[in-house]
């Protein structure tokens, strides 16, 4: 069957939704899981697996392969489900996430995972990590990108905040931090439970490039990235997305109770009418509904 | 394979800090392997790595104050292919940093090398707050790390390129101090393998770091009452030479061991958690730091204090061998 060439906007909004689907059947299927936090980085991480990152399904280890650090560990499932439809691994592998013996631990696990370019799941070393992994590619004259996913919660974490200082004292021009500013974490909205705002301001104020986007405007986002691109230099590059916890599911948007946990087979139907509409030609579930 | 050495070549007069033949030999390696890199924790004076820094000044990075995002980054450099040599002071490394240790290097297996320096007591005057006597206990618990802990400069050029070699992470605890040259450079390093210092028949005195120089100097002295000592050097932690500490304890039947570390989860409870899946249980005194925190002094001061000098060993190897027998 012949596809017209579909908008890039169009192309990656499709995408995301194909991997809200995926999140919500892994959420579903493992009886627990991250969806919330996993749903609201859905459009990043389509954005980076299928319109940003230099990588070759075929060649995990490539060396000149950009770098994705998932510091927000705990949404690994929206990255496996990348990963999966990138051509990694069989989509069918994902109905084990979480389960013993899984390649898909419920936290990343690069030793297990094809496609991971690190382990992660403690909430504040990944911006660190991505800082080795740029300084690593300056030292071997490589050109590669590396890509941290960081949740705003974390931001409450001392470290981020050492890495953000060592990175533009370093000049880690080819490391870019994206935040998925959803304003909710375990206890409650982020604002109140430990505010990190202004948080653009601290960012410059530790020496980067800042870019505010609607991390659910995909096409807002591949404009940010392709600002990004273009005004390389010595400075680090930090995108906030702000974003909706829960994002595209209508009992889960905003909701602290869905920063992980259990759908009911109610919740679960009307959670994948809700999504599946809108993945466009993704939308096929890729795996039986049943183990 | 076993590494006996005679007593009489011990203690001619030279001193040297080991920290000196570690950095001279990861030089060397660094010569050779642009993969190798370092980073410090604004101790680069005292740890040497300025040294490292002047020779490749881009492949040395100074974190600052700023322990955690050390390793952090240091993990990130192992994940992209390059074998960092992280230095800072060792209850910084162990307490600090420890969970990037554990979570972003551990387990995700990368040849990440750690190095703790001013371990144990050998920065006495700076006090409790600057004296590790956790580190091994904490770091050992670690699946895929390594822990080792040189006793002397010959030893610490052998560990610095066994660390090098060794496909994962390493951790390595460095006392800056002065200590007589005891290895014979002829004699190999391996990971898990322990070295016979002295053969003896009444005692067996396990030891590591440069607590060795007190062990030897200690049978040296029970020798001249009669006490036939043998001292195990014990710089592999992990994985641990059991079958060299068994084979040891089973000939004499008393086991001290001497460190500058805590009994808990030091020398003292690795031995007694081998000889008691062994099913062998010895004589035993476990010299070390007593749970409880140090203080200021000087280190050797402090050694007496908290009973881990010579005279300490001594009273202990008169107590086991006057005791009765099992």
């Amino acid at each position: 069957m012949i596809t017209p060439k579909a908008d890039p906007a169009e192309e990656l909004t499709a995408r995301a939704y194909q991997l809200r689907c995926e999140v919500i059947e892994m959420t579903n299927r493992a009886g627990s899981g991250h969806a919330g936090g996993a749903l609201s980085a859905a459009e990043i991480v389509a954005l980076l697996y299928w319109h940003v990152m230099r990588i070759d399904p075929a060649r995990p280890g490539w060396e000149e392969r950009d770098r994705l650090v998932l510091s927000k560990g705990h949404c690994a499932l929206v990255v496996y489900a990348a990963l999966a439809h990138r051509g990694y691994f069989d989509p069918a592998v994902l109905a084990t996430f979480r389960k013993l013996g899984s390649i898909l631990q419920g936290h990343p696990d690069f030793r297990k995972t094809p496609g991971l370019d690190m382990s992660s799941g403690s909430l504040g070393q990944g911006l660190s990590v991505g800082l080795g992994m740029a300084l690593a590619a300056r030292q071997a004259q490589r050109d590669y990108q590396v890509y941290v996913l960081m949740s705003d919660g974390e931001l409450q974490e001392g470290m981020s905040w050492e890495a953000a200082m060592a990175a533009s004292h370093y000049r880690a021009g080819n490391l870019t931090a994206i935040v998925d500013r959803n304003n909710l974490q375990v206890d409650g909205l982020v604002d109140q439970v430990m505010g990190i705002e202004p948080l653009a301001d601290k960012w410059r104020a530790f020496g980067w490039h800042v870019l505010e986007v609607d991390g659910h405007d995909a096409a807002a986002l591949l404009s940010a990235a392709e600002q990004r691109r273009a005004h390389a230099d010595e400075r680090p590059w930090v995108l906030v997305c702000r974003t909706t916890k829960g994002k595209g599911v209508s009992f889960m948007e905003n909701s602290m109770e869905w920063h992980s946990g259990k759908l009911s087979p109610e919740q679960y139907a009307q959670a994948m009418a809700e999504l599946r509409p809108r993945a466009g030609r993704f939308g096929a579930p890729a795996v039986p509904q049943t183990d | 394979m076993t590494h006996t050495q005679t007593i009489g070549s011990f203690f001619d007069g030279t001193l040297e800090d080991p920290r000196f033949a570690f950095m001279e030999e990861l030089i060397r390696i660094a010569e050779d392997d642009d993969r190798v890199v370092a980073l410090d924790a604004d101790t680069s004076r005292r740890n040497l790595t300025r040294r490292f820094r002047d020779r490749f000044p881009d492949r040395f990075w100074d974190m600052g104050v700023a322990e955690q995002n050390l390793m952090g980054t240091t993990a990130g450099l192992a994940a992209a292919g390059r074998i960092p040599f992280a230095f800072a002071f060792a209850v910084f490394v162990s307490m600090r940093a420890v969970e990037p240790i554990r979570t972003s290097i551990c387990y995700p297996r990368l040849p990440a090398k750690m190095i703790g320096a001013f371990a144990g007591l050998s920065n006495g005057k700076d006090g409790a707050t600057h004296q590790s006597i956790e580190d091994i206990s904490i770091m050992r618990s670690f699946p895929n790390l390594v822990v080792l802990s040189p006793s002397d400069s010959v030893l610490s050029a052998k560990i610095a390129r066994a660390a090098y070699e060794h496909p994962g992470p390493v951790y390595i605890r460095m006392e800056h101090e002065e200590t007589p040259v005891i290895h014979d450079p002829a004699e190999p390093f391996t990971i898990g393998r322990g070295y016979l210092v002295r053969e003896g028949r009444d005692v067996t005195l396990a030891t590591y770091g440069i607590a060795l120089a007190r062990a030897v100097g200690a049978a040296t002295a029970l020798a001249a009452t009669g006490i036939d000592v043998e001292v195990l050097d014990m710089p592999s932690l992990k994985p641990f030479d059991a079958d060299l500490l068994l084979a040891s304890v089973r000939k004499t039947g008393a086991l001290i061991t001497l460190e500058d570390h805590s009994v808990i989860g030091g020398l003292a409870s690795i031995s007694s958690e081998a000889l008691v899946k062994a099913g062998y249980v010895p004589r035993f005194r476990a010299l070390g730091i007593q749970d409880e925190f140090t203080e200021s002094g000087n280190s050797d001061e402090l050694r007496v204090k908290f009973g881990v000098d010579v005279s300490a060993v001594v009273r202990a190897a008169h107590e086991l061998t006057t005791s009765p027998r099992q």
